[in-house]
């Protein structure tokens, strides 16, 4: 299961709710209130990222030295979802790469980490964390999804995300207003930013992202 | 008066709500209306990051424009941008103007350099009214010192609603007055407060995954071939929202902002997935760009059963012209219109 509400979907209110003098029993509050309150909370899981690159074009990287990751496209930064557990929403993680020449292997990684680069946290080669991801050895020209896991005890294949204390490194406080024409007020964030990493065998044929995306999901 | 949102997302055992449980107000109604509160003030991602990869080597504003349904409880828009001059640029450091919307709003000034792949400049764009009216969203970048070998490039683009870390006790915001579903509190029906306002809130509450699929540029992508093409290197797998229990698509609507080199002929652009089944199309015939709406369509959407709720739900976009006349298209967007 990937969602926290008992049905995994919304259920219609009872008639007649919520009027004066319509009791509220256990079972409604149950299977109404709760269920749907919870619903709506999995279901508010953002789209984050989604690149499509146009036919013809790609995103190339190439490291400037041989057998190194290389930062390939730098994502915005967005205000994680955060679980009660203060972990963060899961990101499912879709990638479609290719080498430039099939003779040359590449690899493919994403991170999601705090604004201010932290090596250990996010680069692929020194990471052992669920918040990056990477896929194996890729030895063909041809644009396809590719596969991967992430470098952490979980190992997911499909996903990434953070810990309580690694969301906490992400901590950020913005200013915004109340609301519209309303006075200044603080908002308190995990902001964090994806990161595209690609690593090259050989410094003179590069690696080529066609299509990335990256979506909460409540886990 | 405000209402504080919650930074994490409440969790409600649904066991606390069981038939000769008491009522338990703590851990039952203040979490249900601390959830809907937090669904309420958590913003959406308008436009999720894509990748222009643009080339601007003009002076003149450079226009993105995008098609979504905001939420109502937003206040401000947070737009990402990052800029990079090229190793070939004859300086290394030159400015750039932004403003969201493009062509009317606040400029703001910043300074790009080479070493900024990974910098990203925020633009906030506070809105004048709370609205969830369908609309166009843009942004303008304009490079006053550039030229065809000075360029700068963009390579992100995104736009998210600020978080309202408080909400406003008003019809729009719908929050429930937290103190009122306290333990000890009379149980009542008035307006925003015990269980009729936490009911309230479900029943207003918008907690769309807005922005699905984008992709937008200032300068068209031409064809005149009547033979469709693809607009994208591989197709992108897109996910709507699960609403109801037995539910395995979800509607979303698309538009383009497109038009044709001259009038008299008609262009045309179809999104088509894999499966969810979808192919749908839209007629471009005016010869003055605008949006076109391709209405609703139904595809997959979250599957809360598997571990990693994924579907499987490949989206195409093709495009072509009338064999004389090129069809310019500027943007394509799929975003959730209701849930």
């Amino acid at each position: 299961m990937s969602g926290f509400s008992t049905w995994g979907g919304r259920i219609a209110a009872p008639a007649g709710f919520p009027t004066a003098n319509s009791p509220i029993g256990p079972v409604t509050a149950r299977d109404f209130a709760v269920n749907n309150a919870m619903h709506y909370a999995d279901i508010h899981a953002q789209n984050r990222a989604q690149l499509a690159q146009l036919a013809g074009t790609y995103i190339e990287a190439l490291s400037p030295v041989t057998a190194q990751w290389v930062p390939a496209w730098t994502g915005g930064s967005f205000p994680v979802s955060l679980r009660p557990d203060g972990s963060s929403y899961r990101l499912r993680v879709r990638i479609a790469g290719a080498c430039e020449n099939a003779a040359f292997k590449t690899r493919f990684g994403v991170s999601v980490g705090p604004l201010t680069f932290d090596r250990d946290l996010c680069y692929p080669s020194v990471a052992t964390t669920d918040n990056v991801w990477v896929t194996g050895e890729v030895s063909s020209a041809t644009a396809a999804y590719l596969t991967g896991a992430t470098l952490g005890p979980e190992a997911w294949t499909t996903y990434l995300a953070l810990t309580p204390s690694q969301v906490a490194q992400c901590a950020a406080v913005t200013g915004t207003i109340t609301d519209v024409a309303g006075g200044p007020y603080s908002v308190h964030q995990a902001l964090v930013r994806p990161i595209i990493w690609t690593y090259t065998e050989d410094s003179a044929h590069a690696a080529r992202v066609y299509a990335f995306s990256l979506e909460e999901f409540p886990g | 008066m405000s209402v504080a949102v919650q930074r994490r997302r409440p969790i409600v055992s649904p066991a606390r709500a069981l038939v000769g449980n008491p009522v338990a107000a703590p851990q039952q109604w203040t979490d249900v209306a601390h959830a809907a509160m937090w669904c309420r003030g958590k913003g959406a991602q308008l436009i999720p990051a894509i990748a222009p990869m643009t080339e601007i080597k003009t002076t003149a504003e450079q226009v993105y424009r995008f098609r979504v349904k905001p939420r109502s409880s937003a206040v401000q828009r947070v737009w990402s941008i990052i800029a990079y001059t090229p190793p070939s640029a004859t300086f290394t450091t030159t400015e750039v103007q932004i403003r969201c919307p493009a062509t009317t709003g606040t400029l703001q000034s910043a300074t790009v350099s080479q070493g900024d792949r990974g910098t990203e400049i925020l633009y906030t764009e506070t809105l004048s009214a709370k609205s969830d009216t369908e609309a166009e969203i843009s942004i303008g970048i304009a490079v006053p010192g550039a030229d065809a070998s000075s360029p700068v490039y963009v390579s992100l683009i995104a736009c998210r609603e600020q978080d309202r870390p408080v909400l406003s006790e008003d019809a729009t915001d719908v929050p429930t007055l937290i103190e009122t579903v306290r333990a000890g509190e009379p149980i009542g029906s008035g307006t925003r407060i015990s269980l009729a306002g936490v009911l309230a809130s479900l029943a207003a509450m918008d907690a769309r995954r807005v922005g699905i699929f984008h992709w937008a540029s200032p300068a068209p992508v031409s064809r005149s071939s009547a033979v469709a093409t693809n607009l994208l290197a591989i197709g992108a797998y897109i996910q709507a929202p699960k609403v109801s229990r037995s539910a395995t698509t979800q509607q979303v609507r698309w538009a383009v902002y497109a038009g044709m080199s001259s009038g008299g002929g008609s262009g045309t652009v179809t999104i088509a997935t894999s499966g969810s089944g979808v192919s749908d199309s839209v007629s471009v015939t005016s010869a003055t760009p605008g949006w076109i709406d391709g209405g609703l369509v139904s595809v997959l959407c979250d599957d809360f059963s598997a571990v990693d709720g994924r579907v499987d739900d490949l989206l195409t976009v093709t495009y072509a012209g009338d064999g004389v006349r090129s069809i310019n298209l500027y943007s394509v967007d799929v975003w959730v219109e209701s849930v």
